[in-house]
């Protein structure tokens, strides 16, 4: 019985695949099964040994010292990045600054140009009240003295030309007050 | 040329013949595209690394792509916590990718076409896996049979669905990448054979879907190295962080 049921493994495991083979397949020959085992075996391990050895380690350091240069060379940049930003930032904030001081001493100046420009004004104001006041004083003067003159005027034409007319020389004073009293009605005729 | 499309698939020894208590371990045509193809990324890596810059020459700007590429592909799969076990997956994708390429040159031996090495590949992964899983969890590890929010009455039936699931990994994993290599390449001798028997006249048909499907072939052959170390990690992840 166990005799048998060895026979009929060998025959599943061997024998039938070596009727395969036969047929069509030499892949199910077993003749060269072991051989081609044990050779895979020798190469494949020396293989993975080479590349677990030499070849893995050099490629990966490799792979590593790039990523590292590369990661190092980022980092400079972001850090020229964020310098280049502090210097941007501290240009613009000296920008507003120097705008700011400029707009004040622009204001400051314009004060003092217009205070200095009031004052003047109000000086020259000054200067032209009081010419006007002297000149106008002058006028007055001028107006009294010319009235004064054109009553003595009045007065002797007067008195020169009564005497002519009548022969008798009129009473100075009389003829004065009468004039005195002319002068003034015109004057108020002319304002009024 | 042979007539026979599975031809191409025959494993002959080469060199003097080399038995160990009866069993044949002999070098054989499988051999040597093995070595050819490690040898060739020995190579790579070699050219790659021999005068390292920060600013990448082009072979190591190759080597760095496919560097970069299984690390972010074992970053979104499985996590930060898996780069000691980055080699393997580096060895297993660029192992797998450079024998499905050198497969596809002519006269060549496609090492993936066969099972024996695309399951071994697949159960030394799910061993791994399930030691890494066992080392990282304990006993807690078994936790992943039994997914958490079942009813009751139908987890027996769900344990069992999950075990036949984990147990079936490695052949999944490895018939995927046996079965399309073998498919692709057996078309591809099928249209060659059908270039060489219709002539200068009628060849060029066959001839013109042999050149589209050598290109299909080239995406296949990466696309299956990129499934098997996306696979590996989606494993190594449900042993890594237990969602379960």
């Amino acid at each position: 019985m166990k005799k048998k049921s060895i026979a009929i493994i060998i025959y599943f495991l061997f024998l039938n695949k070596i009727a395969f083979a036969k047929e069509g397949m030499p892949q199910l020959n077993p003749e060269f099964w072991l051989s081609q085992i044990l050779w895979l075996t020798i190469i494949f391990v020396i293989l993975y040994f080479l590349i677990q050895k030499f070849f893995s380690p050099k490629l990966f350091a490799l792979i590593d010292s790039r990523t590292n240069f590369i990661k190092s060379l980022l980092e400079e940049a972001e850090l020229c990045k964020n310098q280049i930003q502090k210097l941007e930032s501290e240009y613009n904030l000296i920008i507003t600054e120097a705008k700011n001081e400029a707009k004040k001493i622009s204001i400051k100046l314009k004060n003092d140009f217009s205070d200095k420009i009031s004052l003047k004004r109000k000086e020259f104001e000054n200067i032209l009240n009081s010419e006007t006041l002297k000149a106008e004083q002058e006028i007055n003067n001028f107006k009294k003295q010319t009235l004064e003159n054109i009553q003595n005027i009045a007065g002797d034409f007067s008195k020169e030309l009564i005497e002519k007319i009548t022969g008798v020389a009129p009473n100075s004073s009389n003829l004065n007050a009468v004039i005195l009293e002319i002068s003034n009605k015109e004057k108020k005729s002319q304002y009024v | 040329m042979a007539t026979n499309p599975m031809q191409q698939f025959e494993v002959h020894r080469i060199g003097p013949s080399l038995s160990f208590n009866g069993i044949d371990l002999s070098f054989t045509n499988s051999s040597l595209f093995m070595l050819i193809s490690s040898i060739l990324i020995i190579f790579f890596f070699i050219a790659g690394t021999r005068k390292v810059n920060i600013i990448p020459g082009k072979i190591q700007l190759l080597n760095e792509l496919v560097f970069n590429f299984i690390s972010k592909m074992i970053n979104e799969t499985v996590g930060p916590n898996a780069r000691p076990y980055f080699p393997f997956i580096l060895t297993i994708f660029l192992f797998i990718l450079t024998l499905n390429m050198v497969g596809l040159l002519p006269y060549a031996f496609t090492v993936t076409s066969q099972i024996i090495i695309t399951f071994f590949l697949a159960i030394v992964i799910f061993i791994g896996v399930t030691i890494v899983g066992f080392a990282k969890n304990g006993i807690g590890f078994l936790k992943i049979f039994a997914p958490s929010g079942v009813p009751v009455f139908l987890f027996p039936i769900i344990v069992a669905i999950e075990i036949i699931s984990f147990l079936s990994r490695p052949i999944s994993l490895s018939v995927r990448l046996f079965a399309n290599m073998l498919a692709g390449h057996t078309m591809l001798k099928v249209f060659g054979g059908f270039v060489v028997s219709l002539g200068i006249i009628g060849g060029w048909l066959p001839l013109s879907f042999s050149v589209a499907l050598t290109a299909l072939e080239i995406l296949v052959a990466f696309l299956q190295a990129y499934v098997f170390a996306v696979l590996s990690c989606i494993y190594l992840n449900d042993a890594l962080n237990m969602h379960h």
